[in-house]
């Protein structure tokens, strides 16, 4: 058996998971991480590249110290929330400077969408005395459009020699927002190209605060369980600015477009389990199942596991498998009908908030070399397979005739390498 | 109090009750990396990156916040 | 709520560690060592190849039986399971001390270890006069402080 590399209790309280002390001591002095992830949306939608960098420092008393980079550049094409017409669509810009025009029977999708995200982070772990860890976290993101700031604290408490180990951390989110054209009015009608608009606020904001507690049990010398319940508080400006909806008559063709509002406040709430298992005295098997609503009335169920072949003493294959469930928000509205929008005063076309199934699977090989040093690769497939919802039933005929549930399919492919000491 | 409240905290009380100690000497298997809580924490924060941009779900293992303008 | 209390005690009755040092007779393997010791005190150290600062105690055990060998006996006692482990790891960190092997725990539950490493002062007649769990180097010269005195 080797030691440990780095169990990085820093970077793990950064997420917000309890550093159980299942977790072994960490060697003292410096580790570095990369890892990059490609994105890739089939069809030419999102393709992303997000490399991450990290280096912990570890010290002989317990305190440890992590700072991480990562950069996160999209490009590529997402709906824009707009239903598909019998002729061709054509939209505005965010900017209200330009337009695009969409075939006939295609989803629509906007394609002048492009960003860059450089976020960084930094996490100190300090002991109190024998049993208690504090970790408290800072972080802030920025992109062009958005910056986000943000800070947490999670205090974990060992119990019964280190086999319990409970936590509670709290964190705390504050976003500006400054959306290309200003933050459109909700439900307000999409202008033409060029043609004179109403004022809007040019930067908005929003807050999230979650707190969530934590409980790791020691089951036997080879098991264990984590549950883990959170809340998590958004208050703000919660919509997409470039999100529209397709207001159709009974034909269900569109007479207009307007832009989406959501709820200024959100209250989500998860239960989160997960077991793990060595098992044949050789593999790692690990099961984990997430149960979330939120008073948006999405309702989503999620089951994730992971078998860790170690085939041999330094490499191991990992298959992966991960199914999601969601419903869709209250609002979720895949059209609105004729009038309909200055009758109400919350919707959204975003696939996000609809009803779907994904399903992940995917394979990770990981090799140590002989110096002890850990590298991996991962290629996944992920698929949204969505189910109708939201249609309004005065265009329900007239809107049968197009996909309103497009499928989402891309591959992820993941590497990464550590080294330290 | 809620069923879903109910079973987590039945639970919760089985696993701390019914479990036997580990003792320190016996944590060999439990030391190893790859029995670690929350798996290898690069592919952690990629995921849950990538899902709180697909989803209308997040966090739940951890804190969901997401810090960026992709939801 | 309650039933938050209820939890709550639930781990804190199941949390109640039995006191430390409740050994009365060392086990075999321990009182073979302690007649060879011939009236010198052991100081018995608890290791095992996955734990990490067991790797760092190494060097300042190995310092300790170079400079107290002649008044104090001391012995490491491997806890891993596997032998190939332990041999494993004392390629990387050679122990130039005496080794016993306890793959199933019966000196180490004897002693009833809180952590890993563990260490266990003996006098002569195989009482404990001192125990302490961890390692951590600015915590050295409290172990030098407790083999000092109890050579004294």
């Amino acid at each position: 058996m080797q030691l440990n590399p780095s169990l990085n209790a820093a970077a793990l309280a950064l997420l917000g998971l309890s550093q159980a002390s299942a977790a072994a001591d960490a060697v003292p002095g410096w580790t570095f991480e990369g890892a990059t992830l490609i994105y890739s949306e089939a069809d030419g939608r999102v393709q992303a590249a997000e490399p991450r960098f990290r280096a912990t420092r570890n010290w002989d008393s317990g305190r440890s110290l992590s700072m991480g980079l990562t950069l996160d550049a999209l490009t590529g094409a997402s709906p824009n929330g707009a239903a598909p017409a019998s002729t061709p669509q054509t939209f505005t810009t965010p900017s209200g400077n330009g337009s695009y025009t969409i075939a006939a029977g295609e989803t629509p999708l906007d394609d002048t969408f492009r960003d860059t995200r450089v976020a960084l982070d930094a996490s100190l772990s300090t002991p109190l005395g024998r049993r208690n860890t504090l970790t408290t976290t800072l972080f802030a993101s920025n992109e062009y459009d958005y910056l986000s700031i943000g800070a947490g604290a999670t205090i974990a408490r060992d119990f019964n020699l280190r086999n319990t180990t409970v936590s509670f951390g709290v964190n705390v989110e504050q976003d500006r927002i400054e959306p290309v054209g200003g933050a459109p009015q909700p439900l307000s009608r999409m202008p033409a190209e060029g043609e004179p608009r109403a004022s809007r606020e040019a930067s908005v904001s929003k807050t999230v605060i979650d707190v969530l507690a934590s409980f790791t049990q020691v089951l036997s010398p080879v098991s264990l369980v984590t549950l883990t319940a959170s809340l998590s508080k958004s208050d703000g400006y919660l919509s997409d600015p470039y999100k529209l909806l397709s207001v159709v008559g009974a034909d269900g063709e569109p007479l207009r477009y307007v832009y989406e509002g959501r709820p200024d406040t959100r209250l989500k709430q998860a239960l989160y389990g997960e077991y793990k298992r060595f098992v044949y005295d050789r593999d790692a098997w690990t099961i984990s199942l997430r149960l979330m609503s939120d008073d948006w009335g999405v309702f989503s169920q999620t089951v994730d596991t992971t078998y860790r072949w170690n085939f041999g003493a330094r490499d191991h294959l990992e298959p992966h498998l991960r199914y999601y469930r969601q419903s869709e928000a209250d609002f979720y509205r895949a059209a609105l009908f004729d009038g309909e929008e200055n009758q109400i005063g919350e919707a959204s076309a975003d696939p996000r908030l609809g009803a779907f199934d994904a399903i992940t699977v995917g394979l990770k090989y990981g090799h140590t070399t002989r110096g002890g040093l850990p590298w991996w690769v991962r290629l996944e497939g992920y698929t949204q397979l969505g189910r109708s919802a939201g249609v309004p039933a005065e265009a329900a005929d007239g809107l049968a005739k197009f996909d309103l549930e497009p499928e989402l399919t891309a591959v992820l492919f993941t590497t990464g390498f550590r080294f330290g000491r | 109090m809620n069923p879903l409240r109910l079973t987590a905290m039945t639970l919760a009380l089985a696993l701390v009750s019914g479990c036997v100690t580990v003792q320190p000497w016996q944590r060999g298997t439990l030391a190893r990396e790859d029995m670690q809580p929350g798996g290898e924490p690069a592919l952690a924060a990629f995921d849950d990156h990538t899902y709180f941009s697909k989803e209308a779900s997040s966090g739940g293992r951890g804190f969901g916040g997401g810090g960026c303008g992709c939801n | 709520m309650r039933a938050w209390l209820l939890l709550a005690s639930a781990l804190f009755t199941t949390t109640t560690t039995t006191a430390a040092m409740a050994a009365d007779r060392p086990p075999a393997a321990l009182q073979a060592i302690l007649r060879a010791a011939e009236g010198r005190p052991v100081y018995v150290d608890f290791w095992a190849s996955w734990c990490v600062p067991c790797a760092l105690s190494f060097p300042w055990l190995n310092s300790v039986r170079h400079r107290y060998g002649g008044e104090l006996v001391v012995v490491g006692v491997n806890v891993d399971q596997h032998r190939a482990d332990a041999d494993r790891f004392l390629m990387r960190h050679p122990a130039e001390f005496m080794l016993l092997f306890d793959p199933a725990g019966e000196i180490a539950a004897h002693y009833q270890l809180q952590g890993m490493p563990s260490a266990v002062l003996l006098d002569a007649d195989g009482d404990v006069i001192w125990q302490h769990s961890g390692f951590r180097k600015d915590e050295i010269p409290e172990y030098e402080a407790a083999i000092r005195s109890a050579l004294k």
